[in-house]
């Protein structure tokens, strides 16, 4: 119980960049188990067996937005399709190097992110979230 | 296009034809003229006359127009040698009043010069000649000898004066409106011409305009993967100093150290890049002798050391078939080359036995084919379409910036070449280039 | 120094014009006075007075008491050739009361049927040139009329003008008039006796 959530799933193409996320929410016991998925369609295809056994699905998604064949906003159009009990359980956090202030707002603006964060992710960020 | 000539320039050119087409007609009227009065001769032996007074007049009228070419004087000269062949006409036919049509002739004749005021010499003549013979006649002054007609009263004068000065004032008419439609077609053509030019000019605007938006749209998608692709390597770099920070990395220590090199790596990799794509898109492309062998094997002794550093070696094999000279801009030809076979090594098959690419080239007096095969990975279907757009990645797979085979394409373009992909997942793929050989030709930039 | 150039040149123009236009009026001036001169009279001339009789028989086959017009012609000569078609008219207006003969007078050989082509005319045509000496003609054309008895009633030119178209001065028409007694004998003056055209036989006048 020291660890402040169980499931986290970080979904990013970049092989460093969630070696980098993992490593930091091991180090500082954000997460129990991290899944690591490099692409958006890889995400889903974990999460959709998922609806029948909702407590294993991760609470938190860390979601990056430039990846190729799917990106973070097409994910998020996909995941609005995904079964209600398992829309419920996540909450999606947007974790990308995009300074474009229309990436902002289009992230905001939708109803399942709760934050906009830039990479790197470190240990303070994490401490914000905790 | 020929520059538009001013509207005087214009105007004086056109001048100048009519009056050199008029010149011309009148050199044969006046010979006719000559030879006319010549015949005349035969009838009553007026030998002297004929050729005495023909001859003078044309002395007359060739004389000023070579004393004084630049005026309009001869033209006048025209109208009263006109009036003079008349007067020798009637004499030589003694008296023969129908001779006084001649002189309606040269009036009609002079409306070739599109001048009114020609009109007046001969109108002159005709009715000095007509008034002062024909009264001298009347009144019985018997050195005269005018016309063989009975009488010449003055109700006949009065009457032969109004009609000849009708068919003159006609004529004069004539001439006055024909000048005026010239010169409404000189403006037509004036205006026309300089409509044309600005409709040209329109067109070009409306051209550079629409390259300027594809120019600008192009900077614009530029700058956001510029800065999206340059952020990532270093927020990678940061956040696995992050992770050193955060304490005794410990067993993480070697690969934190090689992550950052990658990075780091990445990031030369993408600024090489877009090197690449600015002096393919600025340089003047420059025409050298191209030596293939040399070339290759330039490339290929810079890509040796490039893979990761668990990536298997490719061979690298070259089979250039040359003979005829090959001239090309070698720094794009260079960039080519170098992405399409990095390209190659990068994404080598790790299923393959033996990967290799290899480098074909074939040159003829009018192109050079060059042909670039590996068993890579290969591209699929789907895919093939877009690889050669601007920051297009295939796969999460893709090390590249995306900038590569653009490159490729805009610096085969500039070369006035094609290229054509060929490939199949898991077996290969292959470049087919077609480059003219600019050996004879002078470069035609885009 | 371009505009006295021009200026230079306008000058010599017109006096170079002026130059031509005096030679054309003196061409013209010169042919009309050498057809007006009289005909220089020959050396050897004998003059022959009016009444003084004239014998045809022998030169030509005139019958009967007519009187004869005789035309002196010469085909060369341009001033005998300005009035054939007067000549003609005149032979149509007093054919029946006039015998009508052309002589020429000329070095070259014409037939007579090439002569009656030129007048378009059947009149008796003669050759022998010695008529003119008997009738006192010395140049060409020349109006000769004899009376009924063949006696010299008119030598002289036809017409004032060359053309034969003054009315007033149709000095042959008015002898053959007065003859008939329609109009009694004008006073022939120079214009009428003296002879102008051209000389005999061959013309100088060209």
């Amino acid at each position: 119980m020291e660890y402040k959530y169980k499931n986290v799933m970080v979904v990013d193409d970049n092989q460093i960049d969630l070696y980098i996320a993992e490593m930091v929410m091991m180090t500082t016991r954000f997460a129990e188990k991290v899944i690591c998925v490099s692409s958006a369609k890889e995400a889903l295809a974990y999460l959709k067996p998922l609806y029948e056994a909702p407590e294993e699905l991760p609470k938190l998604i860390f979601l990056d937005i430039n990846m190729p064949e799917m990106t973070g906003f097409d994910f998020l159009n996909e995941y609005e399709r995904l079964p209600e009990n398992v829309r419920k359980q996540c909450i999606i956090m947007m974790l990308t190097t995009s300074l474009d202030e229309n990436d902002r707002k289009q992230a905001e603006g939708n109803q399942f992110v709760k934050r906009f964060l830039n990479k790197p992710l470190d240990r303070d960020k994490i401490a914000e979230l905790m | 296009m020929v520059p538009q000539q001013t509207y005087q320039a214009l105007h004086t050119s056109y001048l100048e034809k009519v009056k050199l087409r008029s010149d011309r007609l009148m050199n044969y009227f006046l010979g006719s003229f000559f030879v006319c009065g010549l015949s005349l001769a035969f009838f009553y032996d007026t030998w002297l006359v004929a050729i005495g007074i023909g001859s003078l007049s044309l002395i007359a009228y060739y004389s000023t127009k070579w004393l004084l070419p630049h005026s309009d004087a001869y033209q006048y000269m025209v109208s009263i040698v006109f009036g003079i062949f008349m007067a020798q006409f009637i004499y030589q036919m003694h008296g023969l009043f129908e001779m006084h049509f001649i002189a309606f002739v040269g009036s009609a004749i002079l409306i070739t010069y599109q001048n009114w005021k020609l009109q007046i010499p001969l109108a002159a003549l005709v009715i000095v000649h007509h008034a002062s013979f024909g009264y001298l006649q009347y009144i019985g002054y018997d050195k005269i000898y005018f016309t063989q007609l009975d009488y010449m009263t003055l109700q006949t004068f009065i009457i032969h004066g109004i009609l000849a000065t009708v068919i003159f004032f006609i004529c004069g008419l004539w001439a006055y409106q024909m000048k005026m439609l010239s010169e409404r077609q000189i403006r037509q053509t004036f205006e026309m011409g300089r409509f044309q030019e600005e409709q040209l000019q329109r067109q070009a605007l409306l051209q550079s305009n629409e390259e300027l938006k594809k120019s600008n749209k192009e900077l614009d998608s530029f700058v956001y993967s510029v800065s999206h692709d340059l952020r990532a390597p270093l927020s990678s770099m940061l956040g696995v100093i992050g992770i050193c920070e955060m304490g005794d990395p410990g067993p993480f220590m070697e690969k934190n150290i090689s992550l950052l090199k990658t990075s780091i790596k990445k990031l030369d990799g993408f600024i090489m890049d877009i090197l690449d794509y600015s002096r393919n898109a600025r340089l003047e492309v420059e025409k050298q002798e191209i030596h293939f062998d040399d070339l290759v094997t330039e490339i290929t002794n810079n890509l040796k050391f490039m893979g990761a550093d668990d990536q298997r070696k490719v061979d690298i094999r070259t089979n250039v078939r040359n003979g005829i000279a090959f001239y090309s801009d070698k720094s794009r030809l260079s960039i080519i080359l170098n992405n399409l076979i990095s390209n190659s090594i990068r994404y080598q098959n790790p299923e393959a036995a033996e990967p290799f690419v290899e480098v074909r080239v074939e040159v003829s007096e009018t192109s050079a084919s060059i042909l670039i095969r590996d068993n890579g990975i290969g591209i699929d279907k789907e895919n093939q379409g877009k690889v050669f757009n601007m920051f297009y990645r295939v796969s999460t797979k893709s090390l590249g910036s995306g900038l590569g085979l653009y490159i490729v394409k805009e610096a085969v373009e500039k070369l006035n070449g094609v290229i054509q992909l060929e490939s199949e997942t898991g077996k290969g793929t292959h470049f087919n280039i077609r480059l003219p050989n600019f050996a004879h030709s002078p470069l035609i930039t885009t | 120094m371009v505009l006295s150039n021009i200026l230079v040149k306008k000058t010599l123009t017109i006096a170079w014009l002026l130059v031509i236009f005096s030679g054309m009026a003196g061409i013209f001036w010169y042919t009309d006075w050498k057809y007006s001169l009289p005909t220089p009279v020959p050396g050897q001339y004998h003059p022959v007075t009016t009444g003084a009789y004239v014998d045809l028989a022998a030169k030509l086959p005139i019958a009967g008491n007519k009187p004869v017009f005789l035309h002196f012609f010469n085909p060369d000569c341009p001033c005998s050739r300005f009035n054939i078609p007067y000549f003609k008219a005149l032979t149509r207006k007093y054919g029946d009361k006039v015998s009508f003969a052309i002589v020429v007078v000329n070095n070259q050989a014409y037939t007579a049927k090439e002569i009656r082509h030129k007048f378009d005319l059947d009149v008796p045509v003669s050759f022998d040139s010695s008529l003119a000496a008997a009738c006192g003609v010395y140049s060409t054309p020349q109006a000769v009329l004899l009376d009924g008895n063949h006696c010299l009633y008119y030598r002289g030119n036809y017409n004032k003008s060359r053309y034969c178209t003054d009315a007033r001065s149709n000095y042959a028409q008015m002898a053959i008039d007065s003859l008939f007694g329609s109009v009694s004998r004008p006073v022939f003056g120079a214009y009428a006796l003296r002879a102008y055209g051209c000389q005999l036989p061959a013309c100088t006048k060209n």
